[in-house]
């Protein structure tokens, strides 16, 4: 059995009692870029911060090229809102924030990405707009050289042209090695990027699927087949 | 920048095969040279590397590229193999042409309408 890339089993959360997640079991290997899809509270973000160890006390096993238990942590970067940072910090005095928390983290990966994206690290983190703050966590978030990524929502807020931006930088930065999930909801945009597709829904997985297998199979668009099986289920 | 958009309903490696095919044809990849690697088509196409990866693997199957260890993919030196992937493109699409008219038309009016179409276009 591989033990690279990231395997869920019987994964569920529950707060206080309510049931958030229920029992979701999925395998996917590295080198894979793979988005996240559901509704508005479907357990989304949840789920990112259950792989992530975040959020405690949850079911099953969640295990990273075969660490299951908290070290994993170390395996992943996951998208910071930035909200703990003061407005008036730099995202230089970020960026050296960063790299004292994390030995993985790649200068010379986040300047390439920062200019890649045109934004200046000289400005202050409450001078962004919301769109290049996205892409100042997105360029945070992938400088870590590390084997998943977790993005929750990097597209919502932010203009067509930024998006274009977004999703090339992604494309500049898959390789064998690692493991991107994405949460979204413009999926259009990111048809043509994407390996394959996690749909939750009602608490749990609905499917996991290659998204070249339902263009080929189903002669659908992944958006098109992502509402068909929603409705139908 | 531009990003390149593709048909969301067709799998996006056999768009990417035939885009590389018509680039052969043109001779914006001539022959005997070298085309661009994964990395670069997948950044410039904005694509998946596992998409642009599948898309090579079809032309290198139809012999039309050829891969040299350690140096990438070549366009092949056999033209005979390029004029063959040129007349087949003509099938194909002249097929899907016609599928597209034969519910209503005749083949007489398809000759017609196409003549009548490459003479406006010429006087331009």
């Amino acid at each position: 059995m591989s033990a690279q890339g990231l395997e869920l089993q019987h994964v569920g959360y529950k707060k206080m009692t309510k049931v958030i997640l229920n029992d979701i079991s999925v395998k996917i290997p590295l080198g894979r870029l793979v988005v996240l899809l559901g509704e508005n509270g479907v357990g989304k973000t949840t789920l990112m911060r259950v792989i992530s160890d975040l959020n405690k006390g949850y079911q099953g096993k969640v295990c990273l090229n075969g660490v299951s238990d908290e070290r994993r942590k170390s395996l992943i970067s996951f998208s910071d809102n930035l909200s703990s940072f003061r407005s008036k910090i730099s995202l230089n005095d970020v960026i050296a924030f960063y790299q004292q928390g994390y030995p993985d983290f790649d200068l010379q990966r986040v300047n390439e990405l920062l200019n890649f994206m045109r934004i200046d690290p000289l400005q202050r983190l409450g001078s962004l707009s919301k769109g290049n703050r996205e892409k100042f966590v997105i360029a945070l978030t992938l400088a870590r050289r590390t084997r998943l990524y977790l993005l929750d929502e990097p597209l919502s807020g932010v203009d067509i042209f930024s998006r274009d931006k977004i999703i090339s930088s992604l494309v500049k930065w898959i390789d064998n090695d690692s493991l991107l999930l994405i949460s979204t909801h413009h999926l259009s945009e990111l048809e043509q990027v994407i390996d394959d597709v996690l749909i939750l829904k009602d608490q749990t997985m609905l499917e996991y699927r290659n998204v070249e297998d339902i263009r080929q199979q189903e002669g659908l668009s992944v958006e098109e087949y992502y509402r068909q099986t929603y409705l139908e289920h | 920048m531009e990003i390149t958009k593709f048909k969301a309903n067709l799998p996006i490696y056999l768009q990417v095969s035939d885009l590389l095919a018509e680039r052969i044809i043109r001779g914006s990849y001539p022959v005997n040279s070298k085309v661009p690697s994964v990395r670069e088509l997948a950044e410039e196409l904005t694509t998946n590397p596992r998409t642009i990866q599948n898309a090579l693997k079809e032309l290198i199957d139809a012999q039309i590229l050829i891969t040299r260890r350690g140096q990438g993919n070549f366009v092949t030196a056999d033209r005979s193999k390029i004029v063959e992937l040129k007349q087949q493109r003509v099938k194909q699409k002249t097929a899907e042409y016609l599928d597209s008219l034969q519910p209503f038309l005749s083949w007489n009016e398809i000759i017609t309408a196409v003549e009548k179409e490459i003479a406006k276009r010429r006087e331009q």
